[in-house]
């Protein structure tokens, strides 16, 4: 009982300090026009990032296609150089080794990819220490970080910020993502230089919009930054400052029971935005605290072409494949592999235009129930892949004979939801 | 120590309901709404009319909602011929005329000509929908048959080129469109819906 209890004093005096330093930052915000909030972290010191356009439209396990790459260097709060390279480019043909995850190399027989297929870790903290040195390897330039984006974020930021008028006609956060397309699909060249020039442009404007933005705007650009950081749209490495603290830098912390699907789609082009998610998860809790699973993945295809992806769902280690069925006209899997911390059950989908398609994992989990003192306490942290705009989710926990729930928390349906989700049951 | 104390307080108060306020005042207005400011100079011209600043002639046949069942149609197929077709760009498929919550889209259907007899530059960017109440909507996406979605994507139509473009617009579900506006020709060509 003192253990909690200095545990809790030591969070809250944490929790004291940074509300401090906020408050300072928000005083500094309001009274100093030229304070930069971002500068606090650093972000626009003398440094050199590698940005990495996401297009999740075309979800991989970080977040989207790698269509465009750049380059950028900032010193004293501006952009000194900024250089883009479309992904399939001459530049960017670089071959790379993959180590993992056992899931994806086994699954499809590969242990090497082009630098921009690259991205196959079930997280950007896993990917982004790695890319990293491949980067420079492929390339021969160090950067000091990476920031990735998706057009998710990139819509959300021009929101705030406004239209940019460029030599092809007005851009705004209402066409940015289908003009890209449009870019990306029909601009001569392997190079694509008219998609990079018009994000050079988009990216030049957006800088100094945001540095000359008013006190307001900048408010609400930070808002919206947190925001893209907690739902995932925005992914920084290293984590660094506070403000932008656990944005994707540091790797996903599973522990109780977790649910983490992580799906590639393969050759199905700009489908993401038209494929509604769901997951129904249902969980029988044993009385000797381990449980039965049953999961199902469902994909609402509202495209007019078919969507192939290949699904990895991430589960707590130890647990125990029992059966597993698809509604799918075409389905291969599953496969199941482990990893640190973890077991994956993967399977490759084919869901035909207009319809839908599911794959049901039934699993036993050992151990997922512990003691509180006063009952037993089940938790369940459901992770959203990045880059996936919304999911639906359905939980229900069924409790050992017997037993009477004294708290329960988010267990029910149809939960619409754009960030992770935190489910729990106390119970006697 | 308690009146520090409530001096922090204070500031967190001030700081917070200001920062509320500006956060508030800023999320209550989109900056994606722009206004459009028609110059005095504008051509003005009907639905179906053919006007032409003496190098592309334009004639809007029609602007429909994406879910309509013939608009969506014509959009699957034209998307498919351009997929499939030959030596031309690899567009992909796009898009699914499926709107998000509480947005529409709309397709204009606009018959363009080169009426110069040599290359003459045309970009879709420069087609803006405008609302019943002045705002200006930029284009989204544009397809069209296999013979003309190379020049389209080029931006150079050639001495023949006579098409129809059905170009796409992202638009809030309330939106009521009013007219169709070339801004690339010296003065404007305006397209009256009604």
């Amino acid at each position: 009982m003192s253990c909690i209890t200095m545990n809790a004093h030591g969070s809250s005096r944490t929790r004291r300090y940074v509300a401090l330093a906020l408050i300072v930052v928000i005083i500094a915000v309001l009274l100093f026009p030229t304070f930069d909030a971002l500068s606090v972290a650093g972000f626009f010191g003398d440094k050199t990032y590698l940005i990495i356009l996401q297009d999740n439209a075309e979800i991989r396990s970080t977040g989207g296609l790698m269509t465009v790459m750049g380059v950028l260097t900032t010193h004293d709060g501006n952009i000194a150089s900024l250089e883009y390279r479309y992904w399939n480019s001459s530049q960017q043909t670089g071959i790379v080794a993959l180590d993992g995850p056992e899931s994806f190399t086994r699954f499809f027989g590969v242990n090497a990819a082009v630098i921009s297929d690259s991205n196959v870790q079930y997280e950007f903290a896993s990917f982004a220490p790695k890319m990293r040195s491949d980067f420079y390897n492929v390339t021969g330039k160090s950067v000091d970080g990476i920031v990735a984006l998706d057009l998710t974020a990139v819509e959300a930021l021009m929101n705030v910020t406004g239209p940019i008028t460029t030599s092809d006609g007005v851009i705004t956060s209402r066409n940015v993502a289908d003009r890209l397309h449009y870019y990306a699909g029909s601009a001569e060249g392997s190079d694509k230089t008219s998609l990079t020039s018009l994000l050079s442009t988009l990216t030049h404007d957006l800088f100094r919009q945001i540095r000359d933005a008013s006190i307001p705007q900048k408010l609400a650009l930070l808002g919206t930054l947190r925001t893209l950081e907690a739902e995932k749209h925005v992914l920084l490495y290293p984590s660094e400052g506070f403000l932008f603290r656990n944005a994707g830098g540091e790797p996903e912390t599973r522990s109780g029971d977790f649910i983490s699907t992580v799906d590639i789609t393969l050759g199905t082009a700009k489908a993401d935005f038209d494929i509604n998610r769901a997951i129904d998860y249902r969980v029988a809790l044993l009385a000797d605290g381990s449980a039965v699973a049953n999961l199902t993945i469902s994909y609402a295809n509202r495209n007019f072409w078919d969507y192939d992806v290949f699904s990895t769902t991430l589960v707590p280690p130890g647990a125990e494949l029992v059966a597993a069925h698809n509604v799918t006209h075409a389905f291969k899997g599953p496969q199941v592999t482990s990893g640190e911390g973890l077991t994956a059950f993967s399977s490759r989908l084919i869901v035909a235009a207009d319809a839908n398609g599911s794959v049901t994992y039934s699993y036993k989990i050992p151990n997922i129930v512990h003691d509180t003192g006063i009952g037993h306490r089940y938790d369940l942290t459901v992770l959203k892949q990045a880059g996936v705009v919304r999911y639906v989710l359905n939980v229900s926990v069924h409790l050992p004979p017997g037993a009477k729930a004294i708290s329960t928390e988010n267990v029910g349906a149809n939960m619409v939801l754009t960030e992770d989700a935190h489910i729990s049951v106390v119970y006697r | 120590m308690n009146a520090k104390r409530g001096a922090i307080i204070g500031i967190v108060v001030v700081c917070v309901v200001g920062a509320l306020a500006a956060v508030t005042f800023v999320s209550t207005s989109p900056a994606s709404d722009i206004v459009y400011r028609e110059p005095a100079s504008a051509v003005h011209a009907s639905l179906g009319q053919t006007t032409s600043d003496g190098k592309i002639a334009l004639r809007l046949n029609e602007v429909s909602d994406g879910a309509d069942p013939a608009t969506n149609s014509t959009w699957i197929s034209l998307n498919r011929e351009a997929h499939d077709a030959p030596h031309m760009p690899v567009l992909l498929y796009c898009c699914s005329l499926n709107p998000s919550p509480e947005e529409a889209n709309l397709v204009a259907n606009i018959t363009v000509t080169n009426v110069h007899n040599a290359t003459t530059p045309f970009s879709f960017g420069d087609v803006v929908l405008v609302s019943n109440d002045g705002k200006a909507y930029y284009p989204n996406y544009v397809v069209c048959g296999s013979a003309c979605t190379a020049q389209v994507a080029t931006k150079a139509l050639n001495a023949t080129f006579a098409s129809n473009l059905y170009v796409l617009f992202s638009v809030p579900e309330s939106m009521h469109p009013a007219k169709l506006v070339w801004t690339a020709s010296d003065p404007y060509i305006v397209i009256s819906l009604t």
